[in-house]
């Protein structure tokens, strides 16, 4: 897989913030406010100094996966751990549905044989 | 003759009769689940000591469940451990908050580990190493962990000057050169006790010593890495496809684990605000 650019880094940021807060907007996080200032700090200068912006697009982007990856598992959980269908739901994917079973007042199976 | 309609006791009934509110000194969070019980998440500067910082869960101050106070020194992981208490909506879900977990380790230590047990722990994993076992059964595998493998192994071997060879067999003995096991454990033992803590986690998740390297000389993407720890299970996912409860749920676990633990490591190993030009991680 390529090396993202900054700025796809910048953007996948932006969107991992405002999808875990649908409360706020992601511009009153303080993390925003960091990812932004470091961003502006590390602008590419020259050739010279590209090596500590490499470094830093590096940590921004596993942050990046880190908060994606997290985001996607949680999501995989939780369509997955439902647990098995019932008898009932398993009949209704092919379309069938089960008997109607109208209950009987109870009677003691294992009657003993009265002396 | 009436329909008698009985409704499966819900789970949710049990659990709330066993749900009991007390609050310990880590906000009783060890096993239960607990609902979000702070509004808001705040990182500020310690009092105590000036140049760390502490993250405060509606005016309470965080701590790990031994109940010490929780000071990080940089100022990007504090604000992403915040943003990750932030994160919990209504219950919090402590297994899938790794970046908490690994600091409480970390700061804990919880098994009362000093450097040289943790360099053993590493080390273990340096005679089973995932890249330098290699299988030629099929070919096209064969062929693949050529090309994945083989630039990593060259990597660390210039990095390191040591000289790993990979061997197709299992019986094979001294795989691994005593020089080159004397250069790892002076590699690792550059790093303080806590980075190494991280390393052994990220060796213990990758089963690899050689790819961990990798991953902190910044050589490979988390993605990346992620995959080549699992290069045979990818393979057999391009033949007979995917699943995705599992693979993907694997491969996401992997991935997430990886990354907090490598921003951890970073963050412990370079200050990324107050320094004008970073140093070094290596």
């Amino acid at each position: 897989m390529a090396t993202k650019s900054a700025l796809s880094v910048y953007k996948g940021l932006l969107r991992e913030l405002s999808i875990n807060n649908s409360k706020f907007s992601y511009r009153s996080l303080p993390v925003y406010l960091k990812i932004k200032d470091e961003y502006r700090r590390h602008r590419p200068i020259t050739a010279k100094h590209c090596k500590p912006n490499d470094e830093i697009l590096f940590v921004a982007s596993t942050y990046l996966s880190y908060l994606e990856s997290a985001r996607k598992r949680k999501i995989i959980q939780s369509i997955y751990s439902k647990g098995e269908r019932s008898v009932q739901q398993a009949a209704n994917i092919v379309g069938l549905a089960l008997p109607e079973i109208i209950d009987r007042p109870y009677l003691p199976i294992d009657q003993r044989s009265q002396q | 003759m009436n329909r008698l309609l009985f409704f499966r006791t819900s789970s949710s009934l049990i659990r709330y009769c066993f749900r009991s509110t007390s609050s310990t000194s880590n906000f009783g969070l060890t096993n239960r689940e607990r609902k979000r019980f702070y509004k808001k998440v705040s990182t500020v500067e310690s009092s105590q000591s000036p140049t760390k910082y502490e993250i405060l869960l509606d005016q309470r101050k965080l701590k790990t469940p031994s109940g010490n106070l929780v000071t990080i020194e940089n100022e990007f992981l504090a604000l992403s451990l915040a943003h990750e208490w932030n994160q919990q909506l209504k219950k919090i879900d402590l297994a899938s908050m790794h970046l908490n977990s690994l600091i409480n380790t970390i700061i804990d230590n919880p098994l009362k580990l000093n450097k040289e047990q943790i360099i053993a722990k590493v080390m273990h994993y340096l005679d089973w190493d995932t890249l330098l076992y290699r299988s030629d059964a099929p070919e096209e595998f064969h062929q693949l962990q050529i090309t994945s493998w083989d630039p990593i192994l060259k990597v660390v071997n210039e990095h390191l000057n040591t000289k790993f060879q990979s061997t197709y067999d299992l019986h094979v003995k001294d795989l691994i050169r005593e020089t080159d096991r004397q250069i790892i454990e002076k590699y690792l033992s550059s790093f303080d006790r806590s980075s190494l803590m991280i390393f052994l986690f990220i060796a213990e998740q990758l089963k690899s010593i050689l790819l961990s390297i990798c991953l902190i000389k910044q050589f490979r993407s988390v993605e990346d890495i992620s995959v080549l720890s699992r290069l045979e299970t990818e393979f057999q996912i391009s033949r007979w496809t995917n699943v995705e409860y599992y693979h993907d749920y694997d491969i996401l676990d992997t991935r997430s684990k990886i990354a907090a633990a490598y921003l951890i490591f970073y963050c412990l190993n370079n200050n990324i605000t107050r320094t004008i030009m970073p140093k070094d991680n290596v």
